[in-house]
């Protein structure tokens, strides 16, 4: 039982992880009906970045932990929103009125660009991000000893998932978001700015992408250029789950996943952990692509 | 924005793909042959580079065999398939089994690994062939992650774990032992000009004409009487079982095979190699692989940032070319009698699409020029 | 002898009723035109009888089949072929490669005679061009076989559509609004072509709202509202019929 909750807690987190980077995936996809296959490159971007700034540039030691950390939040964020702004003015508005198929290839490309330049920048080895950052001290959940970055991560993903639940529900840009991605043509009739839907868009889902992926550096302590095609793959796996577009599907497909994979590795198998969580988006794309949630749902973003 | 559902294509409203400059045969026949000469010209002029470059080559005819593989999938169907590297492996592997473990000679394990290859593509895309192009696409790299895992744990005892398996033999021609660059610039090139034969001649056929036809409007194809589903899982069986034979060379010319010979990063390069060239066309495909992996080394420094401009490219390419650099000229065809007298027919290049044939069509064709009974039939398409 | 039949079939997307037990036939060698005001489930009778819907419930029987669990491609090879209301064609293909779609399924070369280029494949390939450019000459788009099809006037896009079916050997014709957008010039020449498809011994099902049209052409007339069938005779019948007139003109207020 004790296992079993250090297993839970461990999925929760790399769920959350999930789950913001899932969302950046079904955010667009629900007002573009495309596939943002560079997102996963954000997120390793975010980690970078990160690292630039608490490790190369050592913030966390000139101003201390917390405001070191928080101003990393907030430049990640705003950095990697803005790498996603220019994505999508690069290599996705030229093809808006293209074919479908173009849009994916050039996503594809982009993603292949950045993942490469981050290789390029950085180089190919693993980088660490330093343990003096946080305290290494352990919380007492249950009765079992969490580790504090652990309890922090997964708090952060949450109030970071609440705030973008409030945004979409109750604000007028959300409101927007929500028309654009059930019809385009309607929302434009009403009166919607879909272009700037679109940028708002690829604002937020790239910022949370980025936070992501700092988040991940903090937890896991190793970053490499190639991770964002991993934890994309996944995140993507997650917005399937919970109905591709929808919002709550994929903060709730992006838990469910950690817990599968964490629950997976440690009662089935390690080795396979990584297979298992394809074998799953293989089995819904082909059984139930519109994800596990009821299909009202899954309809609306 | 929504997306109109149809394939990458000249942009709607521009002219017709102007018909493809063919050149005449003999100027065709003097330009294979030259080409098959090049490791006597290296050797004679004692380049002491020559095999590198050789080996150059070498990759790029055994890239050019994949990528005709994958074009079958890619270029004629139109499937988005990003996980060629796993029919590639699986024959890879199975020559490496059947060689090591079974003792079989290596090019014995030909038919095996293409058959073990196109199985796997029967079981692997029989789910998932009516999936939408994205969603296809995100599957076949799952298909690809989930392969090199297996690989890497050492499924069945077979595959050896990360470091693969070691020490395939060399083939053996008739009892002559191919070892180096120039035995293989044979082997391989030989296997390339079969490979581009063989997938003209379905080009031409009722089949290729299917794939065109689903690429275009499958709705419109299955309406019209193309069994839709058969068509797009005999495309990636056949493009799987060409991979398997690519697999077999790779691993009896590399002599060591490990997992990550056969990760995403392969199907990138595959994928590019298409779509960059001009889906659909052997010429395209064939062009593509020479600036894809040869291309390269004529500029050492742009080694490793080599993926990183082809992502550029790709991007850039849809934007301005989405057709890919040769893309397939329109099919020709040589109408019989007594319609050869319809505008176009025969031989003229007239009409806006380039009217009737030129000569007999290259490699294989059967013809005198058009007009009598015996110069009939389909002719040369995008090569 | 009925060559089609559909018997109570019924189709339902989300909350609409569109076909609503549905029942008629139609007889070898006959023209029966489908009429009936719009989104009285027509277009979607056709869908069911081409395989791309299945219906809820009923069945569809033609030449002694059930086709109503087969996929189109198959329907297309027991002898329904079909046109599409707005047309359908493989636009970047020549107008001969085209019809060439339509002789796929009465085709035998497979994969492997196609690598080996075997003599009868090679035969079957000259022969499948003489019998398209036969369609096409049929249709009177020979001269223009090796434009691009999306190049055609939409008149000839129309008729290659028809050649493209006819190359299916059908033994019956599906038209879904064939004088859709065409001048009275245009309609009279598609006049004399299903007449033409009629001689030879094709049984033609065809869905219009030129009133006109359907008179001149069909032999019987069935009338769909709702859903439902209201009404079905010859022409003539179908003209004067008052459920009919009250389907197209609204209830006669005074009645």
């Amino acid at each position: 039982m004790d296992f079993f909750i250090q297993q839970f807690c461990n999925g929760l987190t790399t769920g959350g992880i999930y789950a913001l980077i899932a969302l950046g995936y079904t955010m667009v996809y629900g007002v573009m009906k495309l596939i943002n296959f560079a997102h996963g490159e954000l997120f390793t971007l975010g980690a970078f970045l990160g690292y630039l700034l608490l490790v190369t540039l050592g913030l966390a030691g000139a101003v201390g932990p917390a405001l070191g950390l928080a101003l990393s939040i907030v430049t990640v964020s705003g950095l990697v929103a803005a790498a996603g702004h220019l994505l999508e003015r690069v290599a996705y508005r030229p093809l808006r009125n293209s074919d479908r198929l173009a849009a994916v290839v050039s996503a594809l490309g982009a993603s292949i660009f950045l993942q490469n330049a981050i290789m390029i920048v950085w180089g190919s080895q693993y980088r660490a991000y330093s343990a003096r950052l946080l305290p290494a001290v352990s919380l007492d959940v249950l009765g079992q000893p969490i580790p504090l970055i652990r309890i922090l991560v997964f708090a952060a993903a949450a109030a970071l998932m609440l705030l973008l639940w409030l945004f979409i529900n109750r604000t007028r840009t959300g409101l927007a978001i929500r028309a654009a991605a059930i019809d385009q043509g309607a929302a434009r009739l009403m009166g919607i700015d879909v272009s700037r839907v679109i940028a708002v868009v690829f604002v937020i889902g790239p910022a949370l992408g980025g936070l992501a992926g700092l988040m991940a550096g903090l937890l896991y302590g190793q970053i490499n250029f190639n991770m964002g095609q991993l934890y994309g793959l996944k995140a993507f796996t997650a917005a399937i789950i919970g109905g591709i577009g929808n919002i709550q599907g994929a903060m709730i497909g992006g838990l469910l996943l950690g817990l599968l994979e964490s629950l997976g590795a440690a009662y089935v198998s390690v080795a396979w952990k990584d297979a298992i969580t394809f074998v799953v988006l293989i089995m819904i794309l082909v059984v139930r692509p519109t994800g596990l949630l009821p299909e009202r749902v899954a309809e609306k973003l | 924005m929504s997306f109109s559902p149809s394939v990458p294509g000249p942009p709607a409203g521009s002219p017709p793909a102007a018909p493809e400059a063919r050149l005449p045969l003999p100027a065709k026949a003097a330009g294979v042959a030259a080409f098959f000469l090049i490791p006597v010209v290296l050797q004679k002029a004692g380049l002491g580079s020559a095999p590198y470059w050789l080996d150059v080559l070498n990759t790029v005819g055994l890239y050019a065999i994949l990528a005709l593989s994958l074009n079958v999938i890619l270029g004629h169907a139109g499937m988005f398939h990003m996980g060629h590297a796993a029919f590639f492996a699986v024959g890879a592997y199975v020559t490496a089994v059947l060689n090591l473990d079974c003792g079989w000679p290596v090019l014995w394990t030909l038919p095996a690994a293409g058959l073990a290859a196109g199985l796997f593509a029967a079981v692997v895309a029989g789910p998932i062939i009516h999936l939408r192009g994205d969603y296809l696409l995100i599957v076949t790299i799952g298909i690809v992650e989930i392969i090199r895992i297996a690989l890497t744990n050492d499924v069945f005892g077979l595959t050896g774990g990360p470091n693969g398996r070691m020490g395939i033999a060399r083939p053996t021609v008739f009892g002559f032992r191919i070892t180096r660059p120039q035995h293989f610039f044979y082997l391989i090139w030989f296997s390339v000009a079969v490979s581009l034969v063989l997938f003209r001649r379905l080009e031409l056929s009722r089949f290729g004409r299917a794939l065109r036809f689903i690429k275009e409007d499958p709705v419109a194809a299955e309406g019209i009487g193309i069994n839709t589903s058969r068509h797009k899982l005999l495309a990636f069986v056949i493009g799987a079982v060409w991979a398997g034979f690519a697999g077999t060379i790779y691993a009896a010319r590399m002599r060591t095979i490990s997992p990550d010979s056969f990760n995403f990063s392969e199907s990138v390069l595959l994928f590019t190699i298409v779509i960059l060239g001009g889906s659909g066309s052997r010429r395209g495909v064939l062009l593509g692989s020479f600036l894809v992996m040869g291309l390269p080394e004529l500029f050492r420094g742009f080694q490793e940032s080599r993926l990183l401009v082809f992502g550029a490219a790709l991007v850039v390419m849809m934007i301005f070319r989405p057709q890919g650099l040769l893309p397939p000229g329109p099919a020709a065809y040589m109408l019989p009698p007594p319609w050869d007298g319809a505008p176009g027919a025969g031989g003229a290049r007239n009409g806006a699409f380039g009217g009737g044939a030129d000569e007999a069509g290259g490699a294989g064709g059967p013809s005198p020029p058009a007009g009598g009974p015996a110069g009939t039939g389909t002719s040369g398409e995008g090569r | 002898m009925l060559l089609l039949s559909l018997n109570n079939v019924t189709k339902t997307f989300g909350g609409l009723v569109a076909v609503a037990g549905f029942s008629a036939g139609v007889e070898r060698g006959q023209t029966v035109g489908l009429i009936g005001p719009n989104g009285a489930g027509k277009t979607t009778v056709f869908n069911i009888v081409t395989g791309s819907i299945k219906p809820d419930a009923g069945f569809v029987f033609f030449a002694g089949h059930s086709i109503s669990s087969l996929r189109p491609s198959r329907i297309v090879e027991l002898g329904i072929a079909r046109t599409f209301q707005t047309v359908r064609l493989f636009p970047h293909m020549s107008v001969l490669e085209n019809v060439l779609s339509g002789r796929h399924c009465r085709m035998r070369a497979g994969i492997a005679a196609a690598f080996l280029r075997l003599p009868e494949q090679r035969r079957e390939e000259r022969a499948v061009l003489s019998a398209a450019m036969e369609e096409l000459d049929f249709v009177g788009l020979a001269g223009k076989w090796n434009l691009p099809a999306g190049a055609l006037p939409y008149g000839d896009q129309r008729r290659l559509e028809i050649a493209r079916a006819l190359a299916t050997e059908p033994r019956l014709l599906i038209l879904d609004e064939p004088a859709g957008g065409m001048n009275d010039r245009e309609t009279a020449e598609l006049t004399g072509l299903v007449a033409a498809v009629k001689a030879r011994d094709i049984t033609v099902m065809l869905i219009e709202h030129d009133m006109g049209f359907v008179m001149k052409v069909c032999d019987r007339v069935v009338v769909m509202e709702n859903g439902a069938l209201i009404a079905e005779g010859t022409p003539d019948e179908i003209r004067l019929n008052p459920k009919v007139i009250e389907a197209y003109l609204g209830p006669d207020e005074e009645g």
